[in-house]
C-alpha cells in the first residue's frame, strides 16, 4: 500500500475543528440550557433565564410537575402507547414480510402490489378520520396502537432482510414439523433481531413523540398523552389550569417557563436515556433500508 | 403468474390448502390494509360530493369539481406561497446542508471525536417538534428570549419578532427544520462516504491532489447517486412543509403565512367540518406528489441514469 504523508495546514485543521465544535453545541447546547432553566427557582427567572449554571438551584419545578394530577396519567398513556405499537408494529410487519417472502406462495405478486401500492396513493387526512370514526376509533385509546400495528415501507425492509435468511433454516424447520407461524416466531424473529430492533426504535420514538394523532382523533382529558399536554402547556398562558390544578400555592407557578421546561425534560430525558443504546440500532436501520432499496 | 396458466383448478386449490397457514397470517394484513389504506381511498370520492354524514359517502350528491374550484379562488395561492416558500427554503438550505455537515466531519482526523460529534447531531431529530417550540421560545420569545433580550442590553429596544412577523416565521420554520434534521439526514452521507474506495484517494494522494480537489474530483462524484436519490425524495416532497411544526409553533398572528396545504387541509376538513373541502385539499395535494415524485424520477433517471426503482 503505498502511504503518502502529507503535510496539513494548521490553520485550516484548526479551523475544521471549531466549526466541527460550534455546529456540535449549536445541536446539544438548548438541551443543556432547558434543563438548567428547569432547575432554577421559578420566581428568579423574572430576572431573565440563567445560560450555562442555576442561579438559583430549585427542584421546585420538578416538584409541581410530579404533583400534577394529569402528569402521571399522561405519562403512563405514553408509555403504554409506545410500547404497545412497537410490539404491535413489529410483530404483524414481520409476519407479512415473512409471508410475502416464502417461495411457494400463490398470488405473491398480486399481495406484494395491494400493499405496495398504498405508499403512493392514499385517502389523506379527511376520509381516514372518517373511517376512524366510523370504526369507533375516534376518542379510543387503540387509535394509538391499531392504525400504526402494520407499515408497508418497514416491510420492505423487513423483506429484503428475510430475503438474505437462507431457504435450508426454513426447510430444516419443516422437517421437524414446525408450521409456517412457528417458524416466524421461532426463527425468523430470533435471527433477525437487528433488523427488528432498528424498526423498533423509529417505530417507538415516533410514537413517544406523537401528538397530533391524540390533538385530531383522541383530543379529551383521559386520554391527553405526556407530548399533548406539553402541546397545552405551550399554547395556553395558563399553566395551572393546564396542568389540572393541583397546588395552587406551589411557589413554581410564579413563571410559567419552568414548569414549562419541566415537563420538556420529562417528555425529552426517556428518548435521551435509551438513545446510546439504541443508536448503533438505528443507524444500522437507515443502512438496511437504504442499501437494498 | 403465467407459468401458472397451465395449472388445473385442482392444482391451484392443493397449493392453497399446502400453503393454508401462511393465508391465515396473511388475512389480518389485508383486513388492516383494506380498513386502514383502500377504504379511506374509496372516502376520496368525498372530494366531488357534498358530503353529508347521514347519508354517507355514496348517497350523498355529486358536485363534480365545485370544491377545487372553491380553492382555487379563494385560498389557493395563499397556501402555495406559504408551502412553496417553507418547502422550497427546506430545500434550499436543508438538502445541502447535511452533505456539508457529513463532509466536514468526515475530514476529521481523529475518530473518536468524529464519532461523538456524529452521534450528537442526531439527537434533535428524536425530540418531538412539541419540544423544539418550547425551546425556541427560550431564544425568539418576544420580551425574554435570549436574542431579544441580548438586543436590549446592546441598545436595541424594539425587539425582534421572529414568532410574530409573518414572513420572518417562515424562516424561523426552515431555520429549525433545518437544525432538527441535519445530522440525522447526514448519516446516510456518511455512510456513503465511508463505502468511497480508499485507493481512488492514495492514487490521487501520489497525484499531488489536494484535499479540496480529493473531495471535489472523488469524495463528491462517488456519492453522487446517493445525493440525487435523495434529491428526487425531496422534490417529490415539496409540498409536504409540514404539518406538526406549523400547528404546535404557529399563532393567530402568523397565520397567514404559516398556513401550509396540510394545515390547511386538517382545519376546513375537521375543524370547520367542511368534510369534502378538506378532502379535495388532501387529493389535489397528493396526485400533485404523485406526478412530482415520477416526474423528477424520470428526469434524473434520464439525465444519469439512476433510479429510485428498477
Amino acid at each position: 500500500m503505498a502511504y503518502v504523508a502529507e503535510k496539513k495546514n494548521p490553520l485550516i485543521v484548526f479551523f475544521k475543528y471549531a466549526v466541527a465544535v460550534i455546529l456540535t453545541l449549536l445541536f446539544v447546547f438548548p438541551f443543556y440550557n432547558m434543563l438548567v432553566i428547569s432547575l432554577n427557582d421559578s420566581a428568579d427567572l423574572v430576572n431573565g433565564y440563567p445560560f450555562f449554571f442555576p442561579r438559583v438551584f430549585s427542584l421546585k419545578n420538578y416538584e409541581a410537575v410530579f404533583q400534577s394530577p394529569l402528569l402521571g396519567r399522561a405519562f403512563l398513556l405514553s408509555i403504554a402507547r409506545t410500547v404497545l405499537s412497537t410490539i404491535l408494529c413489529l410483530f404483524f410487519t414481520g409476519m407479512l414480510a415473512y409471508v410475502l417472502t416464502r417461495r411457494n406462495l400463490l398470488g405473491k405478486r398480486f399481495f406484494n402490489m395491494l400493499f405496495i401500492a398504498t405508499m403512493y396513493v392514499g385517502g389523506g387526512l379527511v376520509p381516514t378520520y372518517i373511517q376512524y370514526r366510523d370504526l369507533g376509533l375516534v376518542n379510543n385509546f387503540l387509535v394509538f396502537v391499531i392504525p400504526s400495528a402494520l407499515s408497508v415501507y418497514y416491510m420492505i425492509v423487513m423483506k429484503s432482510y428475510f430475503a438474505g435468511i437462507p431457504d435450508s433454516l426454513e426447510d430444516a424447520a419443516k422437517i421437524d414439523g414446525c408450521n409456517d407461524f412457528s417458524i416466524y416466531v421461532r426463527i425468523y424473529i430470533p435471527v433477525s433481531i437487528p433488523v427488528f430492533a432498528a424498526i423498533g426504535v423509529y417505530t417507538a420514538v415516533g410514537s413517544w413523540n406523537s401528538w397530533w394523532d391524540n390533538y385530531i382523533f383522541a383530543n379529551t382529558q383521559d386520554l391527553t398523552t405526556l407530548q399533548l399536554l406539553l402541546v397545552r402547556m405551550i399554547k395556553e398562558a395558563d399553566v395551572v389550569t393546564t396542568m389540572g390544578g393541583g397546588s395552587m400555592t406551589n411557589p413554581a407557578f410564579a413563571n410559567p417557563m419552568g414548569v414549562r421546561m419541566a415537563t420538556t425534560m420529562v417528555a425529552t430525558v426517556p428518548i435521551l436515556l435509551v438513545y446510546p443504546f439504541f443508536q448503533r440500532y438505528f443507524i444500522s436501520g437507515m443502512t438496511i433500508g437504504a442499501v437494498k432499496e | 403468474m403465467k407459468a401458472k396458466s397451465g395449472m388445473g383448478m385442482q392444482k391451484i386449490l392443493h397449493s392453497i390448502n399446502q400453503n393454508k397457514i401462511l393465508y391465515l397470517m396473511l388475512i389480518p394484513c389485508v383486513v388492516w390494509i383494506v380498513l386502514f389504506a383502500y377504504v379511506p381511498m374509496y372516502g376520496l370520492l368525498m372530494a366531488f360530493k357534498d358530503y353529508n354524514p347521514m347519508l354517507g359517502v355514496w348517497d350523498s350528491p355529486w358536485v363534480g369539481l365545485k370544491h377545487f374550484e372553491a380553492f382555487f379562488n379563494k385560498d389557493f395561492w395563499r397556501v402555495m406561497r406559504n408551502t412553496l416558500l417553507i418547502s422550497g427554503g427546506n430545500l434550499l438550505i436543508g438538502f445541502p446542508a447535511p452533505v456539508f455537515f457529513a463532509l466536514l466531519i468526515s475530514s476529521l482526523g481523529q475518530k473518536h471525536i468524529r464519532k461523538t460529534m456524529q452521534s450528537l447531531s442526531y439527537v434533535p431529530y428524536f425530540v418531538s417538534w412539541v419540544v423544539v417550540s418550547s425551546m425556541c421560545f427560550l431564544f425568539f420569545a418576544p420580551e425574554s428570549g435570549y436574542i431579544n433580550a441580548f438586543l436590549r442590553t446592546v441598545g436595541i429596544t424594539e425587539g425582534i419578532g421572529f414568532l410574530e412577523d409573518g414572513p420572518l416565521f417562515i424562516v424561523m420554520m426552515v431555520l429549525t427544520n433545518v437544525w432538527k434534521g441535519t445530522g440525522f439526514s447526514a448519516i446516510i452521507y456518511f455512510s456513503a462516504i465511508t463505502g468511497v474506495d480508499a485507493q481512488l484517494y492514495e492514487a490521487a494522494m501520489i497525484d499531488g491532489a489536494t484535499p479540496m480537489q480529493r473531495i471535489w474530483h472523488i469524495t463528491i462524484p462517488s456519492i453522487m447517486p446517493t445525493i440525487l436519490v435523495m434529491l428526487v425524495l425531496a422534490i417529490s416532497g415539496i409540498l409536504n412543509a409540514g404539518f406538526e411544526q406549523q400547528m404546535v409553533m404557529g399563532n393567530s398572528m402568523v397565520w397567514d403565512w404559516a398556513e401550509v396545504i396540510d394545515t390547511y387541509s386538517y382545519r376546513f376538513g375537521l375543524s370547520k367540518l367542511r368534510y369534502s373541502y378538506g378532502t379535495a385539499i388532501g387529493l389535489f395535494k397528493s396526485v400533485v406528489a404523485l406526478i412530482l415524485l415520477l416526474g423528477s424520477n424520470a428526469i434524473v433517471k434520464k439525465k444519469t441514469g439512476y433510479s429510485l426503482y428498477r
